[in-house]
């Protein structure tokens, strides 16, 4: 365990803001022509990071959206190359895809097992020695010599995820592959990673799902804005990701100014938790999560407070509301401060990015109410058991089932 | 540990290691070129029946054109022989040429998720093309038995004349998949090129045609050489030794040349596309 897996020193990479090493040769010309001395505005996706990764860690990468997570992955997996500094990587590294990418629709199962396998680095006499366990792993005996656009949906996950959970590299990448999909059969591909891990494999896996990364990682890094927080055992990289972020989120809404309403009761705070009540900014769609937040009232008592937290979509449609006097949860009377949860117990929300409004009043008054309180990023989840969802944006998500 | 890898910003890049790591995954070569022919002819009604229908339209054409109309003097050969002897090469070389040119941008999805070496996704699309070569070398097998033409030992010089015909594809092909990475505005270029290439290769036509002044420049297309070459092997037709070997000179720097930008270029794909 002591061996190290992967050194990195002081590596960084930047980007052009706004202007991308593309394009056609009018600019590229023009751009050569104005100067090659002139400024260009770069910031840094990743800057100056060091760490050591111990061989057969499983390490969890957390951290707030542009902290710079896939950006270490891909210059881990060579699909970029750093600005400066240097990596040094003990043993066959590779990633695990995203479901799909690099399946064709027209060729069979099995054609498309040993297409993926030479995609993900295998050798074709290993993915023959492999085919069996694979085909059986899936339990898509059946439709083998069937062309994949034939398949279902799951079928598909199945097939690419049994290849996937075939690797056999010292050093594993999983960037958020593993959101979706059938949760059984996702559990038996983690398991059988896992179990390989046990024999000196390291794996590092960025995941929103905090609760996820919990149960699987040893240890864990924090990144945020490009650096290294924090580097820990997981559960402690996860506290301090949460109480980093709460405190900073806490005062953003205490100090919001944009709102209207008498004023007699305020929001000081809100967040959204998951179900081991850590903030997140991203839900999986059919997740359990609270919105948990707290009030404060300048006045002695205030009768009959009802709270409205309103979602829309990204187009301004407004797509569910959560109002504590139409369900259960009656204030008849608040005093001085008080905190209300109100908890989701299946988000209800296709992929895609959500705002919320939250409106308060107290004695049939407007009291206080703030527009774009927070924004919501909702991810793939497994709202359905399979979990398949329709197209991002297309409606909510209901529960039914066909007969 | 069997392998470590050290990746270091600002260092000088390696270019035989990358191309053995070509070598190395030659099975990715393999699965995606077979991966192009299948997709190529599923679903289509005639299925590989247009392999063989498209090079025959093709000839008839130039037939029409240079064999009926202008009546271009083909040195003996019967003209639909001569243009299709012609057509093997270039057939092959637009092929390639065309498909590599927005190879890399086509397979960006995987390019932005794993790595592996770029310069395969090129390569892959000059090994697809060789099942059309093939069948193209096979209608004119079977047009010189129709014309009784004999066979001599000679026609196995047709072999190393093939072999610059597939690497000619495949160092254009690199130079102009790197060039549209880079510069999209070689999506519309390119077409154009091959089209104004079609005219400026003896296809259907001799290169003996063409204009003492001329002669040179002409001879700077690579395919010259190597077109004229195909017919003096097959048909003993006259040929210019020095179109040849510019050919093999002119192929050989724009390989190299090509493999060079190409693998310059690779740690910025990801980024640029």
């Amino acid at each position: 365990m002591s061996d190290a897996a992967i050194v990195i020193e002081g590596l960084s990479k930047t980007y052009q803001r706004g202007k991308v090493r593309r394009g056609d040769l009018r600019t590229s010309l023009s751009s050569w022509w104005s100067g090659l001395g002139k400024e260009k505005e770069e910031f840094y996706a990743l800057n100056d990071i060091n760490l050591t990764i111990a061989q057969g860690d499983v390490v969890g990468i957390i951290g707030p959206n542009g902290a710079g997570k896939s950006t270490l992955l891909k210059l881990l997996s060579r699909i970029t190359f750093p600005t400066k500094g240097r990596m040094t990587i003990h043993g066959t590294l590779s990633s695990m895809l995203e479901v799909g990418t690099g399946f064709h629709p027209e060729l069979t199962g099995r054609e498309n097992i040993y297409l993926n396998g030479a995609i993900i680095g295998m050798r074709r006499d290993e993915v023959s020695r492999k085919l069996d366990s694979i085909v059986s792993f899936s339990g898509l005996e059946a439709f083998l010599d069937t062309p994949v656009k034939h398949y279902s949906s799951g079928m598909y996950v199945r097939l690419a995820f049994s290849v996937a959970s075939h690797l056999e590299p010292d050093i594993l990448l999983i960037d958020e592959v593993l959101a979706v999909g059938d949760q059984e059969f996702r559990k038996k591909c983690m398991a059988r990673l896992l179990d390989v891990s046990g024999q000196g494999r390291t794996i590092i896996m960025v995941s929103h799902q905090m609760s996820y990364l919990k149960d699987l990682c040893h240890t864990g890094v924090y990144l945020h804005a490009g650096s290294v927080m924090y580097q820990g055992t997981m559960d402690d990289t996860i506290n301090h990701y949460v109480n980093h972020y709460s405190t900073t989120k806490r005062i953003a809404v205490r100090d919001r100014e944009d709102r209207r309403g008498s004023g007699i009761v305020r929001m000081t705070s809100f967040e959204a938790l998951d179900k081991n009540e850590y903030p997140v900014h991203n839900v999986a769609a059919g997740e359990a999560v609270t919105f948990r937040m707290q009030l404060a009232t300048s006045a002695a008592n205030v009768f009959n407070v009802v709270i409205q937290i309103e979602f829309y979509d990204m187009y301004g449609q407004l797509c569910f509301v959560a109002n504590n006097s139409i369900s259960d949860h009656a204030i008849p009377k608040l005093e001085g401060q008080g905190t209300i949860s109100c908890h989701v117990q299946k988000f209800p929300l296709n992929t895609g990015l959500y705002f919320i409004n939250a409106s308060i009043y107290a004695s049939n008054q407007l009291s206080d109410e703030i527009l774009n309180l927070m924004e919501v990023e909702v991810d793939p989840g497994t709202f359905y058991n399979t979990g398949l969802l329709p197209p991002a944006h297309k409606g909510f998500l209901a529960e039914y089932s066909w007969k | 540990m069997a392998t470590t890898t050290i990746i270091e910003a600002g260092s000088p890049i390696q270019y035989w290691r990358k191309i053995k790591e070509c070598w190395q995954y030659r099975d990715l070569l393999r699965m995606l070129s077979y991966r192009d022919v299948r997709v190529r002819y599923a679903q289509t009604f005639l299925g590989m029946a247009w392999a063989i229908i498209n090079p025959l339209i093709s000839v008839l054409l130039l037939y029409f054109v240079f064999g009926v109309v202008i009546k271009v003097d083909t040195q003996g050969v019967p003209p639909l022989l001569f243009s299709m002897a012609g057509l093997c090469s270039w057939n092959y070389f637009s092929r390639v040429v065309g498909e590599a040119g927005s190879s890399v941008i086509g397979a960006q999805s995987l390019v932005k998720k794993i790595y592996f070496p770029r310069l395969i996704i090129p390569l892959s699309k000059s090994f697809s093309a060789l099942i059309d070569l093939v069948i193209v070398l096979m209608i004119l097998a079977g047009m010189m038995l129709i014309y009784h033409i004999p066979v001599t030992w000679n026609a196995l010089m047709i072999i190393p004349f093939t072999a610059l015909t597939i690497l000619a594809g495949i160092a254009f092909g690199v130079w102009v998949a790197a060039l549209t990475i880079r510069f999209r505005d070689f999506t519309h270029i390119l077409p154009l090129v091959l089209r104004i290439g079609m005219f400026l290769s003896p296809i259907a036509y001799g290169a003996t045609l063409v204009p003492q002044p001329y002669k040179w420049a002409f001879n700077l297309n690579p395919l010259t050489g190597v077109i004229e070459g195909f017919r003096w092997a097959l048909f003993n037709t006259p040929m210019d030794i020095n179109a040849v070997w510019t050919s093999i000179a002119v192929i050989m720097i724009i390989l190299v040349g090509g493999i060079w930008y190409f693998l310059r270029m690779d740690q910025y794909i990801a980024d640029i596309i």
